[in-house]
Formats: C-alpha cells, structure tokens, sequence
C-alpha cells in the first residue's frame, strides 16, 4: 500500500510546528537562559554623542562599587590588538571606541560584575568628558563642504565616501534613452528600519585554560561565519572554539553581524577565566546593531508612447553610518540592488551607487531581504507606478505590457541575473480578480464625486533569494553553499544536522518533511538539530531566504544518499539486483512482484545487522549543496485604501497577495511568512523609521518611537498561491520568507499615491505618516527625504 | 531647541546690563541650579537638578561667558554639561541683548539648547517637555528679578510667575481660521468630515 | 529590568502609606499600576529610594456612581474595569470613549485611572477626560483630605500640586447639570502610541442648550491643556456649525505643541481643531453618528 505523503508529514504538509510545542510551554532555550556555574554579567557604556573625541574616561567609581570585576575601556583592548575588528564588507569597526565615538550609542567601555544590576551601576560610575564634533546625519551632510572627516582612523580616507560602484550598460542605456517618447522620472527615500527581532543579542563566552576551548553561547543566524571569524579577530584555533546559537527570539538579518559585544564579552572571559553574559537591552540593539535600507533612490525610465519600457537608470545614495559593515556578498558593493526590473524585459539598465559614512549606526544588515532586493524592488515598482501615470496608463495594464512571457525563460535581465520560471501574468490575473479590479475602480469613482480619496496600489516582482552559486557569491572569501548531515538510526528513525540557523522558520518542522518526502520516514520520526558548531555540518547560516533554496536542497541530497545506499540494502534483502527493484514512497519493490519490497525502516535495521558483503554498515551520510542559479519566486501584492484628507491618516481596506513560490513544503508555514512579511512592509509603509535629530540623536531608539504594529492595527490579508516550480531546486522550491516585506512597502504607498491622483503628488516617503500625507493633499506637493525629527 | 523671549522692564540699561554681567545672579534663575566654584573670571562650575514627577536628571558642568560686548550690551554665555550618570549631554548657548526703549530695557533672550543621549533619546521628548518649561521659567525668573531689582526689592525673595500668553493664543486663533478657509477652498469639501 | 536599588514596601492602609511616604520624603514614589513608574525605573531616569505599593490596601478599587450622579473611581481602579463598565456609555461618555483608547490592553489590565491623573503625562488621556468633566482628586495626607480639581492638580510635565506624603486616594467625577453627552478622539499610530493629539469633549444640556461644556487637550502643551474658552464657545445655545467651528479654533489656538516626528506644530494644531469639531458635530442632537466611527 502506497504511504500517502500528506499524512506523513511530507511535502504539501501543514504540519503544526514542532518547535512551538516548547515555545508555548516557555520550554525555549534562549542565551539569557542560559546559567554556567560562576557566570559572570557584562554591561556596555554607550556613547550619548553621535560624534565626539573622548578626552577623558575615568573608571575608577565603578572599581569602588562592591561585586565590580572588570572594567574595559577601548585603550585597554587597543593594547591586546583587539581596539578594531574586520566587518563583512572589508572594512575595519571599532570594538570599544579608543579615539572618538562615531555614532550616538557605539560601545565606549564595560563593566563585567558579580550580578547584572551591579554592571549597570558600575556603567554609571564611569566618567567619560567629550569633546564634541559635528555630526552628520545623511549623505547630504557627508559630502558638504564644511563636513568633517568620520574615517579620520583610515589611512587613505579624505572624504566621507565609502564606494562608488556601478553595474549595467551605460552606452546602450543611453541610447535608449534618446530614443526615448518620454522620460519618467522619480527620487525617493527609504528610510532606515530595524530588522528589531523580539529577543535583543546576547552571548556567554567561557574560555576554559585547563582545555583551552572557547565555548561560546551565541545569538547568530550564521555560526559557523562566527566561528570563523571569531578564530580570525581572537587569534584562537577554530577547532578551540565552539559556537552554540539556541533558540533564538527572532533574526530577521540582525543577528548576522559580529557585534562587539560579543567580542567583549569573549575577551573579558578569556581575562577572568570565568563565563561572562552579556544581554543587550532593547534599546541598545535599537540604536547599535544592524539597521535596514536608508537609501536614497533616484531613477529615469525611457518610455515608449505605447507602454514599452526602453531603459532604467537608477542611482542609490547609501547611508551606511560609521563603518561599512553591511552583511552581503562581498563582490557587491550595494548587495543585490541591481536585481530590480527582473520581471520586466528591459533591455538595458544602468545603476550608479555611492556609499557614504555618517554619524549612525553600521551595518545594512538583509532585513528580511536578500541583500538590498527590498530597495530595489520597491524603487522598481515605485517607478513603474510613476512611469505608468506619466503615459496615463492603467497600471495593471502597463506591467502586463512589459512582463517577461511565461514562454522566455531562461531570461537575461538587463543587469546579468537569469531568471529561469515564473508565471508573472496569470499571477497578476488572480490578484486582480480576486481584489475585484474594475469595480474597485468605479467605486473609487463614484466615492471621489462624494470628496472620498480611495486609492488602490499594486506591486509585482521577482527577487533573487538563495545565495548563491560559488562562482558568484561569497563572503569574506567564504563561498555560499551549505550541507546537511542525516543519519538514520536501526529503527528508522532519524536525526538531521544542517549549518542553517532556525530562528522562526520552523525549520524543525520542514527540513524532516523533506526527508519525509524523499525517504517515507514520517517527519516525526526525525529530529532536527542547527546551530552548535561542534556538531553541525558547515553552512553560511540562515538569511536572505536562502534556507530552503540552499540548506534545504541539501536535505533532498543527503537524503537521496541514503536512498540510494538504501537500495542496494532492499536489492540484497529481497535478493534481487538493484535494477530490478523500484521506489515508492518508503518503500522498495520487486517491479516485476510488487507485493514484495521492504520499507525504508527494514533497509535502516539491516544497515545495522545485515549489510551486503563489502558494504560498510550504517547508514548516514551528508551532502554540500552549491546551488547552480537562484530561485525567483514572483508575487503580486495589491492593497486598497481609504485616505482621510482632514488628518491624513489612511486605512487599509483590503490587500491581496498572490504568491509563486514553487512547490510549498508546509503550506502553513508558507502562509505565515507571507503573513508576517506583510505586515512589516505595512508598517515599513505606514509607521516605522529610525530617523535623527540635529544634534545626531536617534530616533527610534525605543519602543515608543520605533513602531511595531500589533494585531490591532494590521489589516487583514487575502492570499492566493500559483506554483511554478524551480527547475534546478531538487523538490522544485524557491525562497519564500521575505518575499512579501520586499515587494508589500510598493503596494501601500503605490495606493495611498494613487488615491491622490490628479493633485500633482507624484510621492510620498515612507513611513506615509499622516502629517505627511496631509502635508501633500493640502499642499499638493511631495513629500520627500528622510522623515526630519521637526523641532520648533 | 531652540527658545525666545522677550520682555521688557522699566529700568535703565545700565542697570539691566550690571544684571547680565554676574552669572550666579543670572544662573539663580535657572529653577534647580547651583553653581559650586568659580574657575576663573566669567568661568563657572555648577550643577542642575532637573526634577518632574518621578525623574531627576543631574547635570554637572561648566558656565562661561563667550563673548561681552559692552557697546551692544549683549552677552553670549555658553553653558554646557553631561548627566551625572551618563544619561545624556547638554550644551546651551544663551544670547541676551539689551535695547534702550523709551520707558525702560527690552531683553530679548535665546536660547539654543542641545541634548543628546538617552535624555534626548528615550521618552518622545519627556526630558524636552520638561526642559522647554524649565527654560520659560528660566526667562521669567530673570524677568521677575530685574523687575524685582527695579522695584528695590531683594531678588531672592521674588517668586517665580509665568507671565501670560494670551495675545499670541488670539492670534494663533485668527490663524487656524484661516488655514480652515483656505482648507475649504483646495479641499473637495465634504460636509459629513467638516 | 536592572534599575537601581530601592526599598519595596507593601503598606495594608491608607494611613500607613501615608506614613510611608511621610518617612521616606521626596524620594518616595507610589506604586499602583506601575505602568510609567517601572519604565522609567528600568531606564534609570527614576531611581526611587522607597517604593510605596498601594496594592495590598483593601477598598479602594471602587468604581461608583452616587444616587446624585456624581462618579467616583477608587485608586486601584484599572483602566480596564472602566473599558468594560458598559453602563458608563450612557452616564460618562467621555470616559466610555476614552477607556478603550488608552495606551493598548495589556497596559489597561493593570494601569489604573488615578495613577494615570498623579503621573501627569501631558500625553495622558484621562487627564484630558478629567478637565472636559471639571473632575477632580481626592488627596489623603497626614493632615486629612482635600479635593483638588484636576486643572490645578496638574501643575506641569509629570508634575502635580500633590505633597510628597499625599495619596491620591481618589478621583471624582461631578454630576451633570443636564443631559450629558461626550467623546474622545485620538490621533495614534499604532495602539498604544501616545497621541500625536487628542481631544476630550464633555458636554451637558438642557433640551438642545448648551448648559456645560468642557474640553480637555491630550498631547499638545507641556501640561494637559483644559481648553476653557473654546468650551465656552458653545454654552448658552444649541450646538451650530458655526459654535462648533469656533470651539475648534479656540481649541487649536490655545494648544501649544511641539514639532516632532509625529508631526508638525502646526499639524497639530490642526488635529485639535478637527478632532473638536468632528466630536460637537456628532453631538448634534439631529446626527445619529457614534463617535467611534470617526476614531482616526
């Protein structure tokens, strides 16, 4: 009798996620969780000064205080080497600030005490005099005549630029803009954002002399790039450190980075020899850690009068504040923000990026985003928006005209990606039918004649998500593959190692379904384990959507080893040759007798007792994934709204999204992506934005300011799948996670513009907070840049 | 943040100007302030308790005259200071000018006030609600004092009073009448909203 | 949370709180609902020497309405026993409005109403209700009680008129002098942002005039704001368009608010003249229009 796939918990599962059964119990087990026997607390001084020179740190008030044990200042790492660190784009990041604070919350000394409320009263024991500098809040100020030098700490920098880069074919771009109807033009802000995951950082170093093993409990989503780069900064050998990330509270592209804090707490150990814990608070993985987007996008799309798009030209602007420590491949220097237009056959395209230095903290991390793509794929349909209002055309209309055709593929976008599947139209189809198109139009209509602003917004796209193959992606050197290791025990029941990270995705639950699918193991009868690099295979870590693509081709490998071992174990227990025996679904068989076969479980115990001569018995295996191309999922996002023009403040109707991510592992888990992912782009859109003040405060250091909506405020979300599978992805899965955070932001804004159509308001930068959206439909003009804390 | 006012006291110039020339009188109308040393001539140290509810802020820091033009009768005195417990920084820079008038001095002071750190940072503007009236009590205090000082009397014993505002409330009044007519004439008007 | 040290003490009375607070001075604080006290403890911006917790003290989480109409709401009260006290739609529906409106609901279940008075957050919403109502603070030191109305409770940001060794005990809310009707509207981001601004409204009639009126400001001055001539726009005649667009121009006018990044001054300004005339207008006794309707 054939299994039936879906009650094995295999593919199209929507199995219940057995990592919640622990997490509603409050069974998790976080770093904080953690207790080592003589655990000591850490405590980070923070700068209160966006830019300044430290002329003075006195300690000597927190070694007063009972309980104190350790107080590290920026002078005393400088002279264990330890003052800067490298950064995942090739530049160097102060640990603790030795000669000046660069943004307002950088590191400045720390307090290693008997408990956690002692640190904190040693932190405010510690006397630190300024002298401060100006500050520069945004590359406008970077490169003003009278702006002063952040770098002045590297040799060659003179100025606040960091790169200049740029990708495309200016020549044929050019020409296509000449012979260009019309030129649509658009300049926007995309604020900076947080990637804001519920648990802060944290780590335990314990450095054990009588061993010399540094175990470090640790929040990463990539700990073995840690291991590594903790083995580079720290000098120790890499098989003397032990990384373990527990559960984790949430990454969202934060907890990729290597943050001081756990270097510091790695040294302080080292110094004590006893573990020391350091937990950021809140406000302190706000204001310090790794930030999303803060980019200026200006752009120029050559338009054919019948609709056509000739050639883009695009320009970022990038804040990456003090030091360039953005996490993306190392060969681009603006991540994967030439991936825009993928959906669209354009001929030619041309970008120009420039990075800048400023008074805020580093670290474009991918926040929930491969790499930039949420930029590029909002500045891509923030720009077909605009360029289609400017031909005056309908603009489903105009996205359908210059879709790449389900029958193109594999296709060449105009900056070199290869998309390879996707079936753009009929998804756009089913989003417009679903949100009732033509009769959201009418009724828009009719509620204009009655002063009712309604608008309706739309976003399509295609992104690249699972970095990537070898030829092209690496970080730090580092090639972007990933493994798995599955051994299936005598009984059949199994235990599956990846280098991925779970930290909400639910990999516990998917990668066995994988397994599930390939060998019949039911999915319950796997465990799965991530994140202890003592015992987990290598693997660049979870972000970028690239588990599935990448991590989770891998399982299909490592569990089509076993299969295929498998086989020749039923070949000699049915005492046939293995070409005579067939596969299905946990089971093999005699082609030619079909009633007689042997499960996998049988071919499991007989790998254990009763192994073919010559065979070597177990039966466990692993398996590298270099991934030949990306996955390119499509999604069409649409939002309706309504704006109240006496406030500003507009409220969503409904919002429909239709999602092609290819075959789906857990429906369920799918679905609460696609969910989740929404309901960032709809505050990213409408309330969120960590913005500065004159003086270089932050703003947004806290929950008050920084916005995360709750189940209150977000609208509800219709979703809607079309399956084209990946053709190079084993089981034909493409990235799903952060489809709907990059491509939703367009769909909001794209309608609360267009409920203002016809007033001239061509933009509105996000966060479209209701001032703003007054400022424009009483002023009737844009309104644009990043969000200014306004002060009287 | 930056703070004007202005007021003017029936006292002639000279007078007014003999005010602004001693800092711990002029730091005495700083609510909370006390100054502990004097470093050098129009060079103070001092500390301020800012107090509201259950918040105390304790800045420690200097006070320095900048720059004294006796011809102009205006000063620039620069007061700067960090949060005892490393809550935040504070810089002020504080312009008063003297004009003669015909029945006595107009002061016109401001000032420009620079916070940073977790003081600035927390609370959406708890600390800057609380330093903004800090800051009009400020200006009040020096005016209550000079008028005390007019009147003869001593200027320690002189309560703090806010002086009223009410010609600007009518005036903001006249304002958002208009902004409402002009609403009427760019909006689609629509009676159920208005 | 890490804040500084501090001694907790959990008094069973009235009488020995007082002495609590008494002994303890300037550096005691009350704890009831703790829901602004224990953030900002967390931050160190308050360290408190002495935490009085009001908690274990029997009676005083009373919510009544006298056989005269006058309401009174005992110091333990949580914002949330007056969001589901169904019956004060009809008799207080200024705070009817409000109580659903206040911070989010897992700050509701264990903030209380008088604590939210004492702490005197200019962004506070029950302050405003209180100063539309003319309601007033029952404070209960080591001399007695006195009545304080709540316009002169307030004497700044997080700052009131009480004694360091003063419990408020009490809030109280007057009877009507007519039929009343009232709202709130706020202008939030997200549930439980402080207002960009809000408006209180309490009126009273007597047939279609206009006996009493009251509006109260949240978030747009230092201090709750009782916009006393805007409400005095509308007294002595029935409510017209035209009394209700003066309201909220002398409402707007008499706001004071900051610029910041939930908007322009002006902005504002521009939320309370709205907000006001949005909330008259659905008092009109000819509209059968629910104020929450219009809860931007």
């Amino acid at each position: 009798m054939t299994l039936d796939e879906v009650k094995i918990g295999g593919l199209g599962a929507s199995r219940r996620r057995v990592e919640d059964n622990r997490f509603i119990r409050g069974k998790g087990n976080y770093v904080d969780d953690v207790v080592l026997p003589g655990m000591l607390h850490m405590e980070i001084v923070r700068s209160p000064l966006a830019h300044a020179r430290i002329k003075k740190i006195d300690i000597s008030g927190a070694y007063k205080i009972p309980g104190v044990r350790l107080v590290m200042t920026g002078e005393m790492m400088a002279a264990r080497n330890l003052g800067w660190m490298p950064t995942l784009s090739y530049d160097t990041q102060a640990i603790l600030a030795t000669d000046k604070v660069r943004f307002q919350g950088q590191e400045v000394a720390c307090v290693i005490a008997d408990d956690p409320y002692i640190a904190r009263d040693g932190c405010e024991a510690i006397v630190i005099e300024y002298e401060p500098l100006q500050p520069v809040v945004n590359p406008m100020q970077a490169v003003a005549p009278d702006a002063p030098l952040i770098r002045d700490d590297k040799v060659n920098q003179t100025d606040n630029i960091v790169f200049d880069w740029e990708v495309g074919d200016v020549i044929g771009t050019d020409q296509a803009f000449a012979e260009a109807d019309v030129v649509s033009e658009i300049d926007m802000h995309y604020p900076r954002s947080h990637p804001s995951p519920i648990e802060a950082c944290g780590s335990i170093a314990d450095y054990d002399r009588s061993t010399s093993k540094l175990t470090v409990y640790m929040t990463t989503q990539a700990p073995h790039i840690i291991r590594a780069a903790v083995s580079l900064v720290a000098e120790l050998p890499e098989h003397m450190i032990r990384i373990i990330s527990p559960d984790l509270g949430g990454g969202f592209g934060n907890k990729v980075p290597v943050y001081p804090g756990y270097v510091m707490s790695i040294l302080a150990s080292i110094l004590l020899e006893q573990p020391v814990k350091w937990i950021e608070d809140k406000s302190g993985n706000l204001i310090s850690t790794g930030f999303g987007r803060d980019v200026y996008l200006k752009g120029q799309m050559a338009l054919r009068n019948d609709g056509k798009i000739l050639g883009v030209r695009m320009h970022t602007d990038s804040d990456h504040g003090a030091f360039f420590a953005d996490a993306q491949p190392s060969k681009f220097k603006i991540g994967l923000m030439h991936s825009a237009f993928a959906c669209y056959d354009i001929p030619n395209a041309h970008l120009t990026a420039r990075g800048y230095y400023t008074n805020k903290a580093p670290g474009g991390v991918a926040y929930r985003c491969s790499f930039r793509v949420t930029e590029a794929m909002f500045f891509q349909e923030r720009m077909v928006q605009a360029a289609a209002d400017d031909l005056g055309m309908d603009q489903a209309e105009f996205r359908r005209k210059n879709f790449v055709r389900d029958d193109d593929f594999p296709h060449r976008t105009p900056f070199g990606f290869l998309t390879d599947s996707g079936q753009y139209e009929k998804c756009l189809d089913v989003g417009l039918e679903a949100i009732g198109y033509d009769d959201f139009l009418k009724q828009k209509e009719e509620a204009a004649a009655r002063g009712r602003l309604l608008g309706i917004g739309i976003s399509t796209m295609t992104e690249p998500l699972g970095a990537g193959n070898s030829r092209e992606y690496d970080i730090l050197g580092i090639k972007m593959f990933d493994s798995a290791e599955l051994r299936v025990h005598m009984t059949g029941k199994a235990i599956l190692r990846t280098g991925a990270k779970t930290q909400g995705q639910g990999h516990e639950t998917t990668w066995a379904q994988i397994v599930a699918h390939e060998l019949g193991i039911p999915a319950e009868d796997v465990v799965v384990e991530e994140g202890d690099t003592d015992t987990a295979p290598f693997g660049m870590g979870t972000y970028a959507s690239r588990s599935t693509p990448v991590a989770g081709a891998a399982v299909s490998m490592v569990s089509r080893k076993i299969r295929a071992k498998s086989r020749k174990i039923a070949a000699h227990l049915l005492e046939v040759s293995e070409e005579d025996i067939d596969w299905e679904l946990g089971r093999f068989y005699v082609r030619s007798a079909p009633d007689r076969g042997v499960t996998i479980q049988e071919c499991a115990m007989a790998a254990y007792s009763n192994v073919p001569d010559g065979m070597e018995p177990g039966l466990e295996n692993n398996a590298y994934y270099d991934p030949p191309n990306l996955t390119w999922p499509f999604a069409c996002y649409i939002a309706t709204v309504e704006v109240d023009p006496l406030t500003g403040v507009w409220d969503v109707l409904r919002v429909v999204a239709v999602d092609d991510c290819g075959v789906r592992i857990n429906p369920m888990i799918v679905e609460g992506q696609i969910m989740g992912g929404l309901t960032e782009a709809y505050a990213m859109a409408n309330m969120q934005f960590i913005t500065f003040d004159a003086d270089g405060n932050c703003v947004g250091g806290n929950y008050m300011d920084y916005l995360l909506p709750t189940a209150w405020e977000t609208p509800g979300f219709e979703l809607h799948e079309v399956v084209t599978p990946c053709p190079h992805h084993p089981i034909g899965a493409k990235g799903i996670g952060e489809c709907a955070t990059v491509g939703g932001p367009a769909a909001f804004v794209n309608a609360v513009i267009d409920a203002l159509k016809g007033t001239g308001v061509r933009n509105i930068d996000m966060p479209l907070l209701p001032d703003r959206v007054y400022e424009a439909v009483t002023q009737h003009h844009d309104v644009s840049g990043a969000p200014p804390v306004k002060t009287d | 943040m930056k703070i004007a006012n202005e007021f003017e006291v029936d006292q002639p110039i000279d007078d007014v100007w003999e005010f602004f020339d001693d800092i711990p009188q002029v730091a005495a109308c700083l609510p909370g302030t006390t100054l502990t040393d004097e470093v050098e001539d129009d060079h103070y140290q001092g500390n301020v308790l800012i107090s509201a509810g259950p918040v105390k802020l304790e800045f420690a820091g200097d006070a320095k005259i900048l720059e004294r033009n006796n011809a102009d009768r205006s000063i620039t005195v620069d007061a700067n200071g960090a949060e005892k417990k490393g809550r935040g920084q504070a810089a002020m820079m504080l312009d008063a000018d003297l004009n003669e008038t015909a029945t006595g001095t107009r002061v016109d002071v401001t000032m420009d006030l620079q916070l940073s750190g977790a003081a600035a940072q927390y609370g959406r503007g708890l600390v800057k609600d609380v330093t903004a009236v800090l800051m009009d009590d400020f200006a009040a205090n020096m005016q209550n004092r000079l008028v005390a000082i007019a009147a003869g009397l001593d200027p320690n014993q002189v309560d703090a009073v806010k002086p009223a505002s009410g010609f600007s409330i009518a005036l903001r009044a006249a304002r958002t009448a208009l902004a409402r007519v002009f609403r009427r004439f760019f909006m689609p008007y629509n009676p159920e909203l208005v | 949370m890490y804040p500084s040290r501090f001694k907790y003490e959990t008094p069973s009375t009235v009488e020995e709180a007082i002495g609590l607070l008494h002994d303890g001075g300037a550096d005691a604080k009350i704890l009831a609902g703790g829901q602004s006290l224990i953030p900002m403890m967390k931050l160190r911006f308050a360290a408190p020497g002495t935490i009085v917790d009001i908690n274990n003290i029997p009676g005083l989480d009373y919510m009544r309405t006298e056989s005269d109409g006058t309401f009174r709401v005992g110091a333990l009260v949580r914002h949330v026993d007056l969001e589901r006290a169904t019956e004060l739609k009809d008799s207080q529906p200024t705070i009817a409005a409000a109580a659903h409106l206040v911070a989010d609901p897992i700050v509701r279940t264990r903030g209380t109403f008088v604590g939210s008075l004492c702490h005197a957050d200019p962004q506070g919403d029950w302050a405003s209700c209180m100063v539309a109502l003319d309601g007033s603070v029952v404070a209960q030191g080591p001399k007695g009680r006195r009545t304080i109305g709540v316009d002169e409770f307030v004497k700044g940001p997080f700052t009131t008129v009480l004694a360091p060794d003063e419990l408020a005990v009490e809030a109280v809310v007057p009877k009507a002098q007519g039929v009343r009707s009232g709202g709130y509207l706020k202008l939030e981001r997200r549930i439980g942002d402080f207002a960009t601004a809000g408006v209180a409204v309490a009126i009273e009639r007597n047939g279609d005039v206009v006996s009493r009126a009251g509006i109260g400001l949240t978030g747009v001055g230092s201090r709750t704001i009782n916009a006393e001539e805007a409400a005095a726009a509308v007294v002595g005649q029935p409510l017209t368009p035209d009394t209700i667009e003066r309201a909220g121009d002398l409402a707007a006018a008499i706001s004071d608010p900051r610029s910041d990044h939930r908007g322009s001054a002006d902005y504002k300004r521009h939320i309370v003249a709205t907000f006001v005339t949005r909330l008259l207008t659905s008092m009109q006794p000819t509209r059968e229009q629910s104020t929450e309707e219009r809860v931007a």
